[in-house]
């Protein structure tokens, strides 16, 4: 044990890497202190502004010191700056921002609420992302949890069901990671991942000591699947999603299902046996077919997606095997890895979803596939956008859709082909053949946009901000197809 | 002069131009798509002249022409090596043949769209871009260029049907996606192992510094190469791993230990990845070509498309899926394609019968012909099974042959489903003596399409049989049953054709509903100007086959040469 002399001497020097973090805690602070104040509460442009700007501040701060300093063990151990895992503090943050400017864009009447709980949600991943030790991690995620329940709270019979259903799978879920942790520390001994993984990869404990080790591991995979919202924790999606406001159901699919995917990473960098990668190909695929099925018979847009993001979440764990299996002797030290263009992809594709979902849903006050009928003839661009995004969505040329696939499948392919089991190949091609139960889903929005005519007579207006939006996601989603390698130097800024 | 391109990239440059015509001002749209097909026809008309029919293609770049190269995605990807996509155009004799037709129909059917008056903008923008996949398809030499076209053609053929379609659009026009995509998914999972199983050898020996340029790689440094993969004695990350299909072609290009190596010992469920991957490529294209049983979603297409996308499908689209089969499975998998060819031509005649039969027990006029081209595209299977010089010829030339026959074909139905809005065979009797011309050039086409001697679909069936029969002495790929079950497609086709003759045009003048008889008049010139010269191409090649044989022969010969060579 060290002094506490020494301790605090290294929180302090540590403390100077963590700039972002501190950041956006200062913002939670400030936005909570505007939050009571009468008046200071309803004054949208600011706080947005303010909110938005200092998101950005972090972000800068963010390439600026924990990218340059690389793979660095801070706080006593606690936390550890990665690449991958500054990269996907990165996207966490990108998300925050477009989610604020989503609120600023809503009909809807703002309140200050929703802002502090995304920034605070925010301010959780990025600690998760960086988190090493069992208690940190649980820690952060629990702050995300909570804050989260309350952000999709809003006063309707259906928002109430929602978020309770919400609140109670994730109750369990965080009991279920707690008891996988407390598993871990009974059989190693050690709340750190690296000790963690040393007596794994090893094997120095006895047998049935070793078992209840891997289903502790499991467990605390499984705490992280909530957050993913992949199979088997993917049951409070639809419900949530479809209750929740537009631009919160954009975040929710997009910062913490990062994050987690994230935080996945960093345990199986550290702690990983072939077992996992085995169950989590399985794990992936039944996500991608529990995402993919239901989403057919959906009506409503939002539970559509809710899905569709299920499904996604399967393909950001194919990408997550190729990313962490190169401790496992496999030779396959990849350098790049397909599972970075995805989650950017994924991104960027997600919130393009839900612009338009806006878009409609402030037109007509409702997301039905019907909504969208005749809107592509009477606006083509709101129209092209639809087909581009879910053409890239099912993963077709010529969208980035199409090629984060091509890479993530790429990287598994080499998985499969070392391992040349009948479990790799099958996951292999069923998750691409996949790609067929998905067009049959995604159509339904193009198709309702350009074969319908609209029945009611509502007059569809897309503002200017709104075009430059739409015709700006359509610029990235086609030239990522045409130019990856513009995407790729973009994110190897980060060394990844 | 980058002609290919200009033929690719022209349309997808006229598409803005017709977003800016005023509204109202369709004609000029109509205007514009047709001045750009015609110079697409004038240049595939430069390149076929300029073509030189002594080039092979196949194995190497060089063989090639009209060759355009350029990098378009280079990464690298650490200890996996360099990921290496190209834009690599290039034509060899059995692509000339599909560009050549692809100008032809693609300007017949821009002619035909002159009826549409819905959304003109909207219809004109999506055959261009259409226009420009299909071209993109034909000349690609890149997997992932390819492959782009090949996904491309989905979605502009999804909403032509979709939105100007018949009854039962929205129903046809899914069913196509939803087939097709089924297909190119089993070609996309063969692309991703091949792009990590092949490697580009010119790359691979620059990245390692034997050469300072791709044009400086001798000769020797490949061999020292190749010695070099072959004892596994490269460096992790040194390789270049390619799309390029030419490079594809040659077995020293694959990684030892990869899954597509020529001499790889992997089982997967059980069998050599190879002949899995035939099978995935056969499936693909097959569904797209389509042989029975992967046709059901042409019929429904045909029937509800608009006359000119009927003409744009069969003239061209079914054609890529034949062309996707020489091009991608026989030439990249073809010890397996042997090994599958009992199979391969068994399909070709099911196909080649069941469409026949099909096509006789139809009500439907346009549904007849529809399956008529289920029977047609049999023959391309069976020839190409065959592995002789004969049978490969054939089905390059049933292709190109059949490409305008069946558009002259859903032409002429479009004609009667103009004036009368019903296709029904059993509505109409005696129409020769309403409508003598346009009864004149029916009996061309279906003449034409039975395979009369004279016309060209004769040369490519006979083609095709004189291959396939003599396939079973050759080299012992397709039995003679096949071919004389084959030949019994043949009397079939006669029978529907004939018979629908009788029925509709022969005999004393008599239509179902009185008031159809002021609408059935006589051709018009717009409809003489598109079936005219259809109905005198199918002659012209049918009397002076050498006009197209000549340019495929020299490819197709190096072809059956390399196929037979791994036979084993």
């Amino acid at each position: 044990m060290m002094d506490l002399k020494t301790a605090l001497l290294q929180t302090l020097q540590s403390s100077g890497f963590f700039m972002p973090e501190m950041i956006l805690g200062v913002l939670v602070l400030f936005l909570v202190v505007l939050a009571s104040i009468r008046g200071a509460s309803e004054k949208k442009v600011m706080i947005v502004s303010l909110s938005s700007l200092t998101l950005v501040l972090a972000a800068l701060n963010l390439i600026d010191q924990q990218v340059a300093i690389g793979p660095y063990r801070l706080f006593s151990g606690l936390v550890e700056l990665t690449t991958y895992g500054v990269y996907f503090k990165l996207i966490v943050y990108l998300s925050a921002f477009l989610t604020v400017l989503m609120i600023a864009n809503s009909a809807e009447k703002f309140t200050i609420e929703p802002l502090i709980f995304i920034v605070s949600i925010t301010f959780g991943l990025s600690f998760l992302l960086s988190s090493v030790n069992l208690l940190l991690t649980y820690v952060s995620l629990e702050l995300v949890s909570l804050t989260s329940y309350a952000l999709v709270y809003r006063s309707t019979a259906k928002s109430t069901e929602a978020s309770l259903k919400y609140l109670l799978f994730g109750a369990v879920s965080s009991a279920i990671m707690l008891y996988g942790m407390s598993l871990i520390y009974g059989t190693v001994g050690s709340l750190d991942y690296s000790a963690v993984g040393l007596v794994v990869g090893q094997g120095g404990v006895e047998h049935t000591n070793y078992v209840l080790l891997l289903i502790g591991l499991v467990c605390l995979a499984l705490g992280l699947l909530f957050k993913v919202g992949a199979f088997p924790m993917h049951l409070w999606i639809p419900d949530v999603y479809e209750s929740a406001s537009t631009p919160i159901v954009a975040f929710f699919a997009s910062a913490p299902k990062i994050g987690g995917i994230g935080a996945l990473l960093l345990l199986f960098d550290q702690v990983n046996v072939l077992f996992f990668i085995q169950i989590f190909s399985l794990v992936a695929l039944l996500s991608i077919f529990a995402g993919n099925l239901p989403a057919l018979w959906q009506k409503n847009v939002k539970r559509m997606l809710a899905y569709s993001s299920i499904a996604h979440s399967g393909f950001l764990l194919i990408g997550l095997q190729g990313a962490s299996i190169a401790g496992l002797g496999s030779g396959l030290q990849v350098e790049f890895h397909g599972i970075y263009i995805y989650a950017i992809i994924y991104v960027v594709m997600n919130f393009s979803a839900f612009l338009c979902v806006q878009i409609i849903e402030k037109n007509t006050g409702e997301v039905n596939l019907d909504s969208f009928a005749g809107v592509g003839r009477t606006i083509p661009l709101l129209g092209v956008c639809v087909v581009v995004t879910m053409v890239s969505l099912i993963g077709l040329p010529p969208t980035g859709g199409f090629m984060a696939k091509l890479f993530v499948f790429t990287e598994y392919w080499t998985i499969a082909n070392w391992m040349n089991s009948w479990l790799f190949w099958s996951v292999l091609i069923l998750g691409l053949l996949n790609a067929v139960i998905a067009l049959f889903y995604y159509i339904k929005m193009p198709y309702w946009a350009f074969f319908k005519s609209s029945l009611k007579n509502t007059k569809i207006i897309v503002s200017s901000t709104d075009k430059i939006l739409l015709a700006l996601t359509i610029v990235v989603l086609v030239g990522t197809f045409i130019k990856i390698d513009w995407l790729v130097d973009l994110i190897s800024i980060f060394n990844v | 002069m980058s002609l290919l391109s200009l033929l690719i990239f022209l349309p997808v440059a006229i598409i803005p131009l017709i977003w800016l015509v005023p509204e109202g001002k369709s004609v000029l749209i109509k205007w514009t798509s047709l001045g750009t097909v015609i110079v697409q026809m004038i240049i595939s008309l430069i390149i076929w002249g300029k073509f030189d029919n002594s080039k092979v293609g196949l194995f190497s770049i060089d063989d090639f022409q009209f060759v355009e190269q350029a990098s378009w995605i280079h990464l690298s990807l650490g200890a996996f090596g360099d990921f290496s996509a190209e834009y690599l155009l290039g034509i060899d004799g059995v692509s000339i043949t599909m560009v050549l037709l692809a100008s032809i129909v693609m300007l017949v059917a821009t002619i035909a769209s002159w009826s549409i008056t819905d959304k003109v903008k909207g219809f004109f923008s999506l055959l261009l871009l259409l226009n420009a996949a299909i071209y993109g398809c034909f000349v690609s030499l890149d997997f992932l260029l390819f492959y782009l076209f090949f996904e491309f053609m989905l979605l502009p053929m999804y909403f032509l049907i979709g939105i100007w379609g018949g009854p039962r659009r929205e129903y046809a026009s899914i069913k196509f996606f939803l087939y097709t995509l089924l297909g190119s998914i089993f070609i996309l999972l063969v692309m991703i192992g091949l792009y990590t199983s092949a490697i580009d050898p010119y790359a691979t020996a620059v990245k390692l510094g034997m050469a300072s340029t791709v044009e400086g790689v001798t000769q020797g440094n490949l061999d020292v190469l190749y010695e070099m993969i072959k004892n596994k004695t490269l460096p992790t990350g040194a390789y270049v791993h390619t799309f390029n299909l030419v490079h594809m072609t040659n077995v020293q290009n694959f990684i030892p230990g990869t899954i597509f190596a020529n001499d790889t010992v992997m089982q997967l469920f059980g069998y050599s990845p190879r002949v899995i991957a035939f099978l995935a490529l056969f499936i693909g294209f097959a569904i797209k070509l389509p042989a029975v049983p992967f046709h059901t979603w042409l019929p429904d297409a045909h029937v509800e498309a608009p006359t000119s996308i009927s003409v744009v499908l069969a003239g061209i689209l079914l054609k890529v899926g034949g062309y996707g089969l020489i091009r991608i499975a026989y030439e990249i998998f073809p010890a397996s394609a042997a090994s599958f060819s009992w199979w391969v031509a068994f399909f070709g005649v099911v196909s080649i019968l069941y469409g026949a039969y099909n096509a006789l027990a139809m009500k439907d006029l346009k549904k007849m012909i529809a399956y008529s081209s289920v029977s047609h595209m049999g023959f391309v299977l069976l020839g190409l099974a065959s592995f002789t010089v004969e049978g490969v010829s054939g089905a390059v030339y049933q292709m190109y042959s059949h490409g305008f026959i069946s558009a002259l074909l859903f032409l002429l139905v479009g004609v009667i489903y103009d004036r009368s809005h019903d296709r029904s065979i059993e509505n109409y009797r005696g129409l020769a003596i309403k409508m003598p011309y346009f009864t004149s050039i029916v009996v061309i086409g279906f003449f034409a399409s039975l395979g009369l001697p004279g016309f060209s679909g004769f040369i490519a069936e006979i083609l095709v049989f004189l291959g396939s029969f003599s396939s079973s002495v050759i080299n012992g790929l397709v039995p003679r049953w096949m071919v004389m079950l084959a030949v019994i497609g043949i009397i079939i086709t006669a029978a529907y054709y004939l018979w629908t003759l009788q029925r509709m045009f022969f005999g004393k003048y008599w239509v179902k509903d009185e008031k159809w008889n002021a609408d059935l008049t006589d051709l018009t010139i717009r409809e003489y100007v598109m079936l005219v010269p259809l109905a005198m191409l199918t002659f012209v090649f049918g009397v002076m086959p050498s006009l197209a044989l000549d340019k495929i022969s020299a490819s197709v010969n190096v072809l059956v040469q390399y196929f037979n060579s791994v036979i084993v």
